[in-house]
């Protein structure tokens, strides 16, 4: 956990680089920024993120809106961040239909990268809390279909989203169009991932990461995939805790808590397991997640595996049977 | 000993490089482990449990066996290669030569990054990266040859963009130039230049690399070792050859998939004829690795007395036949200093 000294002062670090920032941002924060220098009006503030601000736009040329993601460069002892580097440079090698399209990199004032991205109605969380979760099956069906479709097209070229979860799946209403998006954490190293556990929902993580494991792997993403698969289908995340071990509790609660026959390594990657855990007996996902098929259900178990080599991985998803029986000309035309 | 310590070498090198391949992070749970490229190993080699060390390596190197998958991988790794090449001029090595005093100010360059990438432990990847951006970043701007300092400004912003792209600590800015700098440069001067690098490079800073194909290749070979050992000291030594390669201009013709190949029939001393080239797939150029191979074959033995290397990788002799006549004879040497 947080006993070791390297990941403390990492962590102090980057908290140092956060009250930097924050002082920076409570500057700006009444202020609209001047975006002509990229062609863009601002229309609005859409968020306030970890990392900056994003902005909803107008493209000055072409009348489309857009979104800007500012982002703050701070800690000039260390020149460009290298989360803004890793993010803009995957996003630059990734094409596919179902991520979302960087349009244009800027720099304004010498102290912002500014991130123009293609503008999407709104995102799955907001979808499900506002809209009423798609009660559609054939919704639910081709949003995992596109989903699935973009995390292998990732897993292929090697690359872990690492924070798959609702408000990262952008959609586009006329078109019933998903599209990936924030590739911020995604790369190969959990630097970052660390620090934003402490901050961020554990909702959407792997129980190997919540477990503190260092050694995962593209199968962490396939557990954040059933996690919103579940979130579509009942309305709500499947477990709601504040912290990682309560996360961890709730789903051995649900899945029941792994043994060496369940999950060969878990004792030695947990050796006080069954100190801090009760021993649960699992309640079944079935008793969850009520309204989906039979097949959809299996799919759902293979994804919330606890072992994670048992996992199913994005490509084998995508050929399941419960992605069958619909006709992918249909799934374009929703 | 010296075998014990050579094969500790191979094992921990092999370690580290399999780790970065298969996108895991182990270095929270297991002790530091050094870089068979900084020269600082000799002395604090640190004796891992070989048995564990050799069931892990299995494990992992178990989860490559998927044939199916580790092809649609590979043939995702050549489309992605294409378009980078097409983006960037294929005429790059020919544009570098017109101008002659760039020549030697790059091989000078080159140099200073490889030393910076010693010093550090930095993985194969970094030094193959920053040479690329540095490459690149020249064939789109003119510098004038009466001033020193641009290029060297330039090479620490590049290693500084790689090693942030693939290294999981880096080093401040100005402690990356503390190896033989001539000049100093301000934390806010690089970051400027690193900005100037990435909008030339048009932020397309995730760059195919050798590295990338080679453990698909090496599950390709026909005569491939059996053993993790075996297996550590060819990706150690083709890891040498690619990274030998960045020095010598002529290089840049090549994709990285075909220096790859080459360097890869290069280090288990096989020719490079048709079947060889086939093997590893179909969209690889027999030609071009033909013509890779032995402009290696030229360049590298001529050049190999005048790098930077760590001693211990001078020292290490190359079977004339192949990589089990090399384990052979280090068993007769290491019978040979039982005896004495």
């Amino acid at each position: 956990m947080w006993n070791e000294e390297s990941d403390w002062i990492g962590s102090f670090d980057s908290q140092l680089a956060r009250l930097a920032e924050c002082r920076m941002c409570s500057r700006d924060r009444g202020e609209r920024p001047d975006a002509t220098g990229m062609d863009l009006e601002v229309l609005e503030v859409a968020e306030e993120g970890s990392y900056g601000r994003v902005f909803r736009c107008l493209d000055i040329h072409t009348g489309a809106l857009v979104t800007m993601k500012q982002i703050t460069m701070v800690r000039l002892s260390q020149g460009v961040p290298a989360p803004i580097i890793r993010e803009v440079s995957l996003l630059k090698e990734l094409h596919h239909a179902n991520i979302v399209k960087l349009l244009r990199v800027g720099l304004t004032e010498n102290r912002y990268v500014n991130l123009v991205f293609e503008h999407l109605d709104y995102d799955l969380h907001h979808f499900i809390v506002n809209r009423g979760y798609p009660k559609d099956a054939l919704t639910v069906k081709s949003f995992m279909y596109q989903i699935l479709s973009a995390v292998a097209y990732c897993h292929s070229l090697k690359v872990l989203h690492r924070d798959l979860k609702p408000s990262n799946v952008l959609i586009d209403h006329s078109k019933r169009l998903i599209k990936l998006a924030d590739f911020r954490l995604a790369g190969e190293f959990a630097d970052d991932l660390l620090y934003t556990e402490k901050l961020g929902t554990s909702w959407y993580r792997a129980p190997e990461i919540l477990c503190d494991s260092r050694q995962y792997s593209t199968q962490i993403d396939l557990w954040s995939v059933g996690c919103i698969f579940a979130e579509m289908v009942i309305g709500q995340p499947l477990v709601q805790a504040i912290n990682c071990r309560d996360e961890l509790e709730g789903i051995f609660k649900l899945l029941g808590t792994p043994t060496e026959e369940t999950w060969p390594g878990i004792t030695k990657l947990m050796p006080n397991l069954h100190i801090y855990y009760p021993k649960f007996d699992a309640l079944g996902l079935e008793t969850f997640v009520t309204d989906l098929e039979p097949s959809g259900l299996n799919l759902l178990s293979m994804m919330l595996c606890l072992d994670p080599s048992r996992r199913i991985s994005a490509e084998a998803a995508l050929k399941h049977a419960y992605f069958i029986d619909v006709n992918y000309v249909s799934l374009l035309l929703l | 000993m010296v075998y014990m310590i050579d094969r500790v070498f191979i094992l921990v090198f092999f370690y580290t490089f399999l780790i970065s391949i298969m996108s895991l992070d182990s270095s929270s749970n297991h002790p530091i482990i050094p870089d068979l490229y900084c020269s600082e190993v000799t002395s604090e080699v640190i004796h891992l449990d070989s048995d564990d060390e050799a069931m892990k390596l299995n494990v992992l190197w178990g989860d490559s066996d998927h044939d199916d998958s580790d092809e649609s991988i590979l043939l995702s790794l050549l489309e992605s290669e294409h378009d980078q090449v097409q983006e960037q001029t294929k005429s790059l090595g020919q544009q570098l030569r017109k101008k002659t005093w760039l020549i030697n100010a790059r091989e000078e360059a080159i140099n200073w990054i490889l030393k910076v990438h010693a010093y550090y432990s930095f993985k194969p990847e970094t030094a193959y990266l920053s040479v690329d951006y540095f490459n690149r970043f020249l064939l789109s701007h003119t510098l004038t040859p009466d001033k020193a300092w641009p290029l060297q400004l330039l090479s620490v912003a590049c290693l500084a963009l790689a090693a942030k792209m693939e290294e999981r600590k880096v080093p401040l800015l100005l402690d990356l130039q503390v190896i033989e700098s001539r000049f100093l440069f301000k934390p806010k001067t690089v970051q400027r230049m690193e900005l100037l690098v990435m909008a030339s490079l048009k932020w397309r800073l995730r760059t195919i690399t050798p590295f990338d194909f080679v453990h698909l290749f090496i599950a390709k070979l026909p005569c491939s070792a059996s053993t993790w050992r075996d297996l550590s000291y060819i990706v150690s030594r083709v890891s040498d050859v690619i990274i030998r390669t960045c020095l010598v201009m002529d290089f840049l013709e090549f994709s990285p998939s075909t220096i790859a190949a080459a360097a890869l029939l290069w280090v288990t001393n096989q020719c490079a004829d048709e079947k060889k080239s086939e093997c590893f797939h179909k969209n690889i150029g027999i030609e071009m690795v033909q013509k890779c191979y032995k402009l290696m074959k030229q360049k590298l033995i001529i050049r190999r007395s005048g790098l930077y290397w760590p001693k211990t990788l001078q020292l290490l002799p190359r079977s004339p036949t192949c990589v089990l006549d090399h384990a052979a004879a280090m068993q007769e040497s290491s019978d040979a200093h039982h005896k004495l």
